[in-house]
Parts: structure tokens; sequence; C-alpha cells
């Protein structure tokens, strides 16, 4: 995530099979450099866990009177564990956005590298609001997200989800179906 | 083919020239500031000019167009003779005042969490008292400290280090909390 200079941010996912946190803040003179620490561990076949600091850099942003566009890209380096091996682990991602106030797209694609273990994650989603609010109401989102992994032996995983934003909060609730059945996610986000 | 060339450009330099001029009959615009909201002109974006009974008119943005043709004749009356009250509330629309009201149109405000950046990093400046923002009209308003001031370049600065652009800024004479009222009956 990238924010404003100063503005701290936590990003925690939770699901049947994994779970990811990260904190991080974003700074002044690198307004669009964010940096924190992340762990998850999935359960695909393959339980694996790391622990990695992650530098996000927006590349570039457009702003037009009723639209914003972003290309963020992010790397990280750590410690990675598949099963009983142990060793360096890092993540590098690319993201693209498109968002106005009723309709966004996001497609990402992120290349984890754990011991054994290493996939390349490629993320679609496309979200629409049913009503425009306020960033003081309630504001909600209807999301789609399908997503690839390679080399995780996942294959496609896809899904709805409802997003909830009030002010600095937001809520994600998803369905994820993939070749292993369906099951349910849950995220948050905030600012502070 | 050269007499050709020249006759286009010719043709063109007419056009360009002919741009600037009013047509025949039309009384130029006598104000420096919108009749409408009485905000100065080319502080909300790129004046809206239109000609109106043989009457230029520049108004500062869309919206007070609505309010023009609601009812032309009222601002034409005050086009024609601006009033002193009018003309001291663009006198008070000046810069860095204390205890001022300042209202930001910003491009790329989208998001709640846009919203939320922007809110943050003015409510950190010892100047703000009070930070709104209104995502339907892309506008952040601030209530300015009593003999606090904030310079144009530096909120211009702030806007861009938060990763927006500021596309105009007025200094509105009603109170906070009535723009504010406003802008969320206007966002309804």
């Amino acid at each position: 995530m990238v924010s404003a200079p100063g503005i701290n941010f936590l990003k925690a996912e939770y699901g049947h099979t994994f779970s990811y946190t990260e904190i991080g803040r974003s700074f002044t003179g690198f307004r669009s450099v964010g940096f924190g620490g992340y762990s998850f561990n999935t359960g695909e076949g393959k339980s694996i866990e790391a622990e990695v600091a992650i530098v996000n850099q927006l590349l570039k942003r457009w702003n037009t009177e009723d639209s914003q566009a972003n290309i963020v890209i992010g790397g990280g380096i750590g410690r990675g564990r598949t099963g009983g091996r142990e060793g360096w682990a890092g993540t590098a991602s690319v993201l693209a956005d498109w968002e106005n106030r009723r309709w966004h797209i996001m497609l990402q694609e992120q290349a984890v590298f754990v011991p054994s273990a290493s996939r390349l994650v490629s993320t679609l989603m496309g979200g629409w609001a049913p009503y425009l609010a306020e960033y003081d109401e309630w504001a909600p989102w209807i999301y789609y997200t399908v997503q690839h992994e390679n080399g995780a032996g996942v294959g496609f995983v896809h899904g709805p989800s409802l997003v909830l934003m009030h002010k600095d909060l937001l809520l994600e609730l998803r369905v994820m179906h993939s070749s292993h059945g369906y099951h349910a996610e849950a995220g948050i986000r905030s600012l502070f | 083919m050269k007499k050709l060339f020249a006759l286009i450009i010719t043709s063109l330099c007419l056009i360009c020239q002919a741009d600037d001029k009013l047509p025949a009959g039309v009384k130029p615009y006598p104000l420096d500031y919108c009749v409408v909201s009485n905000e100065k002109l080319g502080s909300m974006g790129k004046p809206v000019v239109f000609i109106f009974e043989n009457q230029e008119i520049k108004l500062c943005c869309k919206e007070c167009r609505k309010d023009f043709d609601a009812d032309p004749k009222k601002f034409l009356e005050k086009i024609n003779n601006p009033s002193k009250e009018t003309k001291t509330a663009t006198e008070v629309n000046v810069p860095s005042q204390s205890g001022t009201v300042v209202q930001l149109t910003v491009d790329g405000l989208v998001c709640n969490f846009c919203a939320t950046n922007i809110s943050k990093t003015f409510s950190k400046l010892p100047e703000v008292s009070e930070v709104y923002v209104n995502l339907a009209a892309k506008a952040v308003l601030l209530q300015l400290k009593e003999g606090k001031k904030l310079p144009e370049d530096q909120t211009k600065q702030i806007v861009t280090d938060a990763g927006f652009n500021l596309r105009g800024i007025s200094y509105p004479k009603d109170s906070f909390n009535s723009i504010k009222e406003n802008l969320k009956k206007s966002a309804k």
C-alpha cells in the first residue's frame, strides 16, 4: 500500500488456507514509498511461512477530475520456510489500477520466492459501487477477483467479494472457488 | 502551392484573431470575479464563458451556470450595477487571512482512502483547525486557525506531495459549517 507521507497502514487477510499481515508507513521525500513486514502460510499442498520486509514505490499516478490511475512496483526480502527447509525469501510485484467513484479495476503480477515453492501470482480484480457514498459514510463495493497461481499447484482461484469502506477503514469478505472447493476469506485495511 | 499555403496561414491568423474578439454588439464582461459566487475568475479552473442577451458572461464553474440560468435577470443586473456589497465580498477573497475558510478543488480525489490521506495530511498542519472532504465535489475544505495563514504555494505543494493535483483554490466568505452543509446537500 502507498499512502500520503507520514501515514501508517495495516493490511491483513485471513482465509481457510492462508493468513497475511503487513504493517507499514509511507514517507515524506519518498512520498510514494511504504515498507513493512509480512508473514503468510499456505496449505495448498505445502506449508509455507515467510517474514519479508517490503518496499512499495508509486512509479506513476495520473489524476483527472473524476478518476485516478496508478502504477506501483514492490519488492521484499526476508526469510522463508517450506516444510523443514529454511532460506531466503522474497517478493516482487507490479500493480496497475484505474478507478473512479463507480468503478475500479486492478491488475497485479506478483512473484513470491520461498525455498522449494516459488510461484507467480496473477490477480485481476474488478469492482463496482452500487451507489456513491461520501467518505464519512459506509461505502459498499462489489468485486470479482480472478487469481492464477503458477507453481504452487493451485491454478485458478476466483470469486466475488463485498468491500465496505468507511473513512480510514476497509473491510472485505470474499468467497473464493479453487480446485479444492469453496472457501471464505476476510480482509481488513486501515490507515492511521 | 505557395499561394495556397499563404492563404491557409492568413485564414488561420484571422480565425485566431476572431476568437479573441466578441461578436459585434456584445458587451464584454466587466468584472474580474464570478457574478454568482463572487469567487475570483480562474480560482476554480477555467472560467465558463458564454453570451447572454448580448452580454458576455464569465462564471467560475459549471455549478454557477445552473444558478445563473435559474435567474439570469438578477445576475445581469448585478453585472451592470455591481453593488458595494458584492465588491466587498471580492475584496475579502484574499489568501492567507486569519480565520479564513479555504476551499480546494482536487483532481484524483475519488475514493475513501484518497479522502483519508488528504484529510490526515491537512489535519497535521498547525495552521488548520478543521478539515472536511467531499468526494462528490472533489472538495477539501479547511478552517484556518485565528491568526494563521496558509500560502497558496504551500497548499499546492501539500496536495502534490499527498499524490493529487490542485485544480482550484478559493476563499469563500461563508462559514466552514455552512459550506460543509451545502456540499453535503449537493452531494445528495
